[in-house]
């Protein structure tokens, strides 16, 4: 045989490396996907926290519907999956930025690895962590305390907030536009180490006698000087999208239309409508983002906006015909196709700050940081400042001097709250739908708030209770099975993760 | 005829028995022209001259020489040859020639005569139940199904590789789907090579086995013969699922619990049949609305499918004289499937030809198919079955009709079946080209050198359309689920493109060294090259709409490509020692090379040794017995390397991230899959022993073989699924072992009776038990799903069928909640059993007389499961016997149980479920439970039975150009018997031809029964 016969095995269908840039682009705009444009972050969450509800125009959804989810649960299972696959390229972008001495790189991985993990930690509490993301040289990694990859991820984010600062203007001209987030702006991306931290420290404001750590790590923020993510410093992930189908916004393209030439609806935008719960919550309060949060009946032909209750197998009437669909504020035909997607909005950023403010955590005034947060809701919904201005003193669910908002209140479990932080959560649950509805599912796992939000009465929910969790999926009962086996038995009402201390 | 020639005709008979002898070989001697005698052992030939000397022999018979002298009619008798295996010549790896007392592994030919007795359609039909140790399954029925064949000889080896046996047609590797359309009147004979003993000299790819085929030379005597077969076969679907008959469309509960009524539904659980007139569907606009006796329509769902038909149209010429010959088929064969709609044809031309110039002989045969279909990709199975029991479906075929109507079908969530088919279709078009050309060179009377090139190629094109379909403001308006969206016509059109050369080059030494030792060796080198190529483009929407071009897109159409390639090169030594014509060794070595390994493991080495031993001929008390004619027995070892890979899985590749590129904007992924750069081959070890026997003049043959395979290093080329954690899914890695174990009997007898009127009975039984073990599967797992809910299970067979399960008490009830009375789901899978049968026992049988053949076929496979995945869907819609049968009322779950405390368990006497309507049978706790849809895939068929007639030549001599006529009727898939518990379908037919075995779903209908009629003219 003549010399090379048999080297004809180079792959031409797949590359067989790519440089760092590359991978950062795909990574971030999975994890747009994977998380708050995806379909799974909204399938269960949205209907518990009193956002949406199922069409009777479709049948299924009883694991949502009765709490009653496995291990199969595809809202278990996918998160798991899509999550630690996108982690396994933020692995390969930090490698790659060490190894070709591109420290924003290694920040950018660090911070987007934080993002992932955190969620992690809030869906399934303890996870593989240290022993994570090593390919085959750990094909079952042991699981680490959630408690201690809270703390490591904290630290990471220190990390993270500190190479941007080092090196502040130093990103390669050729890089830039690979970072399809901030374009190349260390100092927003320290903003959102340094948001992600904050919002992991206050996942744990409850826990008693954790105040000083809290401390103590913002002290750490305060020290690089970053600072948080502020009005209109949204971190967008926007690579491009269009109005072709496969390239839509990922969250309109779950819950929105299809690229067709006729407004037609994605699968998602049938099966989910308008629950009563939080249709009447902006509707009795003389809330504008009613109109943008849902459209009328019937697709916005109708005139008027209907819920339904969460809860009971929907009936023939409750069709998109009968109830009010996901509105134009989020998914407006066709325009919101090519949207940037949000990862962290700048006004769940306000919201924290406040939260941090109002707790004594941060300095600064809860009051401003909270009614900017609301004014950059309605910003966000195409709506003015001044709409929000008179939302904001007129309506007594959001009016902060409003004598119903001064005291201490309950939650849903009975703990006092001042009343103040009922107010900002409520209005941080308000402001959330449609564009993170896990965070609302974190802040109601916490703090039982806001208070009144309806559990099911599904005559096969047999524990009305809002699951404080999702079971590990079954894969990892399949090829990890002594690590997974040795977290226990888990149950989705009572397996908390470790800063649910209710 | 030529005017010098004589035309002889005769009838050659049994000496013993006075029983007509077809496929005797009838030669002028000193030429190489000759005849082979038909079915009622009479024969034609032409002769040079009065005096020309014929030789009539046969396989079993003393070889006679007769002059033809005056005679233009000569009847000869042939005496039986108790010595027959020495005569015997197998054709094993590579067609080399061997006689059958000196293989000392297990083969097992079928002669034309035997394969054409029961007139069979196809091979693959043909072999079923007459090869003991081979498991042919078709995977489906749909029209395109022809592809859609699995065959494997004793069982599987490899966790997730081809366990596929090699099939090769005159020396050339062809696919399998060749099978089912070779037409059996061409084929002279089949061996199939059983286990990789037998197959050590083929290399990798004939680990598995190998049929080899051998198809029809023409004929030498000078003249030329025309055979014209026409077969044409109804295909009726059989074996529905059992169906309940008491209640119609709903879905709902009125306020009092009482199953309700719903006109649009496609679920059954509304009330029970009462006759009553009532409205279904909703309210049309010009305020009509269609009104049906509320009462079970039995035949609904059986009248929505067709009849179908398949009918081929053969024509075969034969001719040469003695420097060659040549062999043509022209075959046509025209479908319409049960589907209604599908449709398909084949068109194939195939020569084989012989020609011979002294010490060389060229053969050559090419052949060529081309295969058009045109049908629904919509799954109107799960349609069909989401009809209620009182809906005239079949009423709905016109769609312009009033309640045809696309807009006004009644049914609010699922559009009509018909307007599925018609408007989703695949058209795919497949030219395949054969040709393989060989010479044969005799250098010297120890020496012959041989040389083949091969070549096989097949281009499709296909294309998928889905029409464009606007519902009416009105049925918008009406809150008509389905009519929310309208349709966007889409298409995508698809190439594929597949080749691969052979080339083969032997060189055979034969010397007597002495009076008792006989040495063969055989050298030799093969060559194979294989590319593939995928072409893919898709527009999702179309600007215009049904305008079926993929430039006629709305926005940026989707592509997708894939090439690949990859090349062997083995070099092999073969060598052969007899002993006094009755002990022989024979040991094999192979040196293979393969691209799709890395540079240190390309090139791998592997041997096989067997001996036989005719202990008849050896020991003189047994030679000349009058009951036991020959008996050998025989014992091999040999050692396979299998190349599982598709080319480029030795590195890890980042793939283009979804969505991208946006623009200029590019994106990139880690893959999914961590792939091993020092892969292995995986590694067979083999073992067998057998005995072969013959009685009665080997009118009674009895082969036994029992062998173990060990198969090692495992290429898992499909991945091992690793946990997510580790970044990745799965790992492509050699891991793990398996064991195969089994016995092989073929007893025949042929005949068992024979009589001086001519009377006839054959039989032939072939059973086999095969057993399989996983040993070992990944760093200590114990577990690899190979998909489709097939598992590689740790000290089980494999693959085993797992899947959810009831919560059950240790003593195997089913555990219901206290107040609700139903069962929890128990997510741990559950071992259901192996999805390949244990036991196969195939049975041929025929009757003769005079000219009437009536044959039959029978085969039983027992020892696996099966998962009727379909039957969900028959549970959801309401639509299954199961749902029915507590009358839709609150009931007790049988043999359930209720956990009072922790471990204690009292049995549930009064706890009902707290419905019995849809909530319990279509709302997941039902439905979405495997193990209720898991059956024995245990059967037994009547495969085939046939009526063959052949018209005596008296009879045809008025229609002079006629020489032969023979006409049979023809009925398939008759009979089943299953066991009681599958009340779904014929466990049979499966969702695909990989090692994931049986699972069923929506995409097969019910199989089918076929019934019809082979007739054939020569001329």
């Amino acid at each position: 045989c003549k010399k090379g016969y048999f080297d004809i095995n180079t792959n031409p269908n797949n590359a067989t490396s790519a440089t760092p840039g590359l991978i950062l682009t795909n990574a971030l705009n999975t994890t747009a996907r994977n998380t708050t444009g995806s379909y799974e972050f909204y399938r269960f969450a949205a209907p518990w926290i009193g956002y949406w509800n199922f069409s009777g125009g479709v049948s299924g959804f009883l694991e949502e519907r009765s709490y009653n989810i496995t291990s199969n649960y595809a809202g278990a299972t996918n998160t798991w999956a899509n999550l630690y696959d996108n982690l396994e390229d933020y692995q390969y972008l930090e490698q790659q930025g060490k190894a070709l001495n591109k420290p924003y790189f290694v920040a950018f991985a660090k911070t987007m690895k934080a993002f992932d993990f955190q969620y992690l930690v809030d869906f399934y509490g303890d996870i593989p962590y240290t022993q994570a993301l090593q390919s085959t040289a750990v094909i079952r990694p042991k699981y680490d305390k959630d408690l201690a990859v809270y703390e490591e991820l904290a630290k990471q984010l220190d990390t993270a907030a500190a190479l941007c600062k080092a090196n502040l203007g130093k990103v390669a001209s050729g890089d830039v536009s690979f970072d399809i987030v901030y374009a190349g702006d260390l100092a927003k991306w320290g903003k959102l180490a340094n948001t992600i931290k904050l919002r992991l420290l206050l996942r744990q404001s409850e826990i008693a006698g954790r105040t000083d750590y809290i401390k103590s790590e913002i002290a750490k923020i305060n020290a690089n000087g970053l600072g948080y993510i502020n009005a209109n410093e949204t971190a967008n992930v926007q690579p491009g999208y269009l109005n072709s189908d496969g390239k839509l916004n990922p969250f309109y393209a779950s819950f929105g239309y299809t690229a067709a030439s006729t407004k037609t609806l994605q699968g998602g935008h049938q099966y989910y409508l308008a629950a009563e719960y939080s249709l009447n919550f902006y509707q009795n309060n003389g809330d504008p983002r009613l109109g943008r949060f849902y459209t009328t009946i019937n697709e916005g032909a109708g005139t008027t906006y209907v819920g339904h209750p969460f809860g009971p197998t929907a009936t023939d009437a409750e069709k998109p015909q009968f109830i009010s669909a996901i509105g134009p504020g989020l998914v407006s035909w066709p325009s919101d196709a090519s949207k940037p997607q949000p990862l962290i909005t700048d006004f769940e950023s306000l919201f924290l700050q406040a939260e941090a403010a109002q707790r004594g955590l941060i300095s600064g005034s809860a009051e401003a940081l909270y009614k900017s947060a609301v004014t950059q809701s309605f910003i966000a919904l195409d709506l003015t400042a001044a709409d929000a201005t008179t939302y904001l003193s007129t309506q007594a669910v959001a009016d902060w001097s409003d004598a119903s908002n001064a005291g201490t209140g309950t939650s849903a479990e009975g703990t006092s709250y001042d009343k103040k932080i009922i107010l900002i959560i409520k209005q941080k649950w308000a402001s959330l739908n449609g564009f993170n509805d896990i965070e609302s599912w974190c802040d109601y796992r916490r703090l039982g708030l806001p208070a009144d939000i309806p559990i099911s009465n599904n005559p096969t929910a047999t524990t009305r209770k809002i699951p404080v969790r999702m079971p590990y999926p079954q894969s990892e009962y399949n090829y990890n099975p002594q690590n997974v086996a040795a977290e226990g038995a888990i149950s989705q009402f009572t397996s908390r993760v470790f800063w649910d201390v209710k | 005829a030529s005017a010098q020639t004589i035309q002889v005709t005769g009838r050659v008979v049994a000496k013993d028995d006075g029983s007509p002898l077809p496929g005797v070989s009838v030669v002028v001697r000193g030429t190489t022209t000759g005849v082979i005698t038909n079915g009622t052992g009479t024969y034609t030939i032409n002769v040079p001259a009065k005096s020309s000397l014929l030789s009539f022999s046969f396989i079993g018979y003393i070889r006679k020489d007769t002059t033809a002298a005056a005679n233009v009619n000569l009847n000869v008798s042939l005496v039986p040859d108790s010595r027959q295996l020495q005569e015997v010549t197998v054709t094993t790896a590579l067609g080399i020639k061997r006689k059958a007392k000196e293989l000392g592994y297990a083969t097992q030919t079928i002669s034309a005569k035997d394969l054409t007795l029961s007139k069979p359609t196809n091979l693959a039909t043909g072999l079923s139940g007459k090869i003991a140790g081979l498991q042919i399954t078709q995977a489906n029925n749909q029209i395109d199904a022809g592809d859609q064949i699995r065959v494997v000889l004793r069982g599987n080896r490899s966790f997730v590789g081809n366990n596929q046996a090699l099939l090769v047609v005159d020396g050339v590797t062809v696919a399998l789907s060749y099978l089912n359309s070779l037409n059996p009147n061409d084929v002279e004979s089949i061996n199939t090579l059983k286990g990789a003993n037998a197959a050590a000299l083929y290399g990798s790819e004939a680990s598995n086995g190998v049929i080899l085929v051998t198809t029809k030379r023409g004929q030498s005597d000078g003249g030329g013969a025309f055979t014209y077969t026409n077969t044409t076969m109804l295909n009726q679907l059989s074996y529905f699922p059992k169906l309940q008959s008491q209640f119609g469309g709903g879905t709902g509960q009125d306020a009092f619990g009482f199953p309700q009524y719903t006109p649009y539904e496609n679920q059954n659980y509304g009330d029970r049949f009462d006759g009553s007139l009532r409205s279904i569907g909703r309210t049309l606009p010009d305020g009509s609305i269609q009104m049906v006796p509320y009462a079970n329509l039995p035949n609904e769902k059986k009248k929505f499918f067709n009849t179908g038909l398949d009918e081929q149209n053969d024509l075969t010429y034969s001719g040469g004289d003695k420097s060659g010959s040549v062999f043509i088929n022209i075959q046509h064969l025209n479908s319409k499937g049960t589907t209604p709609g599908d449709k398909a044809n084949r068109t194939s031309a195939r020569i084989n030809g012989t020609r011979m110039y002294k010490n060389l002989t060229a053969n050559y045969s090419f052949d060529y198919t081309q295969r058009n279909y045109d049908k629904s990709y919509a799954q109107v199975y799960n349609t069909v079955i989401n009809t209620p029991a009182e809906i005239p479906l079949t009423s709905y075929k016109d769609l312009t009709s009033l309640y045809g109507d696309p807009n006004n079908y009644f049914n609010d969530y699922y559009s009509s079946p018909y307007f599925d088919l018609a408007n989703n279709r695949q058209k795919e078009r497949k030219d395949a080209l054969l040709g393989n050309l060989s010479l044969n060179f005799k250098a010297t009377d120890w020496l012959d050198l041989f040389v083949r090139g091969g070549l096989s190629t097949s281009t499709i094109v296909g294309k998928y359309t889905r029409g464009a379909f606007t519902y009416s403001d009105f049925a918008k308006a009406s809150g008509k689920s389905i009519a929310v969206n309208d349709i966007q016509s889409s298409t995508s059109d698809y190439d594929q493109f597949n080749s691969r050369y052979n080339g083969d080059f032997l060189a055979t030494f034969h010397k007597q060294l002495s009076t008792d030792f006989n040495l063969k060796v055989i050298a030799g080198a093969q060559l194979t090259d294989q590319a593939q190529q995928n072409i893919g483009v898709g527009a999702g929407t179309l600007v215009i709409p049904n305008l079926f071009n993929v430039s006629n897109v709305s926005g940026i159409p989707s592509a997708s490509e894939s090439t690949s390639r990859y090349r062997t090169v083995g070099v092999f030594g073969d060598v052969t020692l007899g002993y006094k014509d009755y002990l022989f060794l024979h040991a094999t070595g192979r040196k293979d090379k393969d691209s799709r390994l890395g540079k240190g493991n390309r090139s791998f080495f592997y041997p096989s040794v067997d001996a036989s031993f005719v202990f008849t001929d050896a020991i003189k008390a047994l030679k000349d017995n009058p009951i036991l004619s020959s008996g050998k027995i025989r014992a091999s070892i040999s050692k396979v390397y299998t190349v599982q890979l598709i080319p480029y899985q030795l590195q890890s590749t980042f793939s283009t991230g979804s969505g991208f590129p946006y623009g200029s904007v590019a994106g990139f992924s880690v893959g999914n899959t961590v792939y091993d750069p020092n892969l292995k081959p995986e590694k067979t070890v083999a073992k067998e022993i057998g005995l072969d026997l013959g009685f009665l003049h080997n009118r009674i043959t009895l082969e036994a073989s029992a062998y173990t395979e060990l198969t090692s290093d495992q290429e898992i080329y499909s991945g091992v699924n690793i946990s997510n954690a580790t970044g990745f899914t799965s790992a492509v890695i050699n891991t793990g072992a398996g064991r195969t174990r089994g016995i092989e009997l073929a007893l025949n007898a042929s005949p068992v009776i024979s009589l001086r009127n001519g009377f006839r009975w054959n039989i032939g039984v072939n059973y086999s038990y095969n057993e399989n073990k996983a040993i070992s599967v990944y760093q200590g797992l114990d577990q690899l799903s190979i998909g489709n809910n097939n598992y590689i299970v740790v000290g089980r067979g494999y693959p085993q069928l797992l899947g959810n399960d009831y919560v059950k008490d240790p003593q195997g009830h089913v555990v219901v909640n206290a107040v609700t009375g139903l069962p929890t789901v128990n997510n741990t899978l559950v071992d259901f059993g192996q999805v390949n049968p244990k036991h196969i026992l195939g049975m041929t049988t025929s009757f003769s007389f005079k000219n009437f053949t009536l044959a039959g076929t029978a085969e039983l496979r027992a020892g696996a499961v099966v998962y009727n995945g379909f039957a969900s869907t028959l549970d959801f819609s309401g639509i299954s016997y199961t749902s029915a049968e507590t009358g839709r009322e609150r009931f007790i779950y049988p043999n359930s149980v209720i956990q009072t405390s922790p471990g204690v368990y009292v049995k549930n006497t009064n706890v009902t479920t707290n419905t019995g309507g849809g909530g319990f049978w279509a709302d997941g706790i039902r439905d979405n439970v495997m193990s209720n849809y898991v059956t024995s895939a245990d059967f037994i068929k009547i495969r085939e039975l046939s009526l063959g007639y052949d018209v005596p030549t008296r009879y045809l001599k008025p229609f002079k150009f006629v020489k032969k006529a023979n006409i049979a009727l023809i009925g398939r898939n008759l009979f089943m018997f299953r066991p009681k518990s599958n009340i779904y379908t014929d466990p049979e037919i499966n969702a695909n031809t990989d090692n994931a075995q049986g699972v069923n779903n929506l995409n097969q209908t019910p199989p089918t029964r076929l019934y019809g009629f082979t007739a054939s003219i020569g001329f």
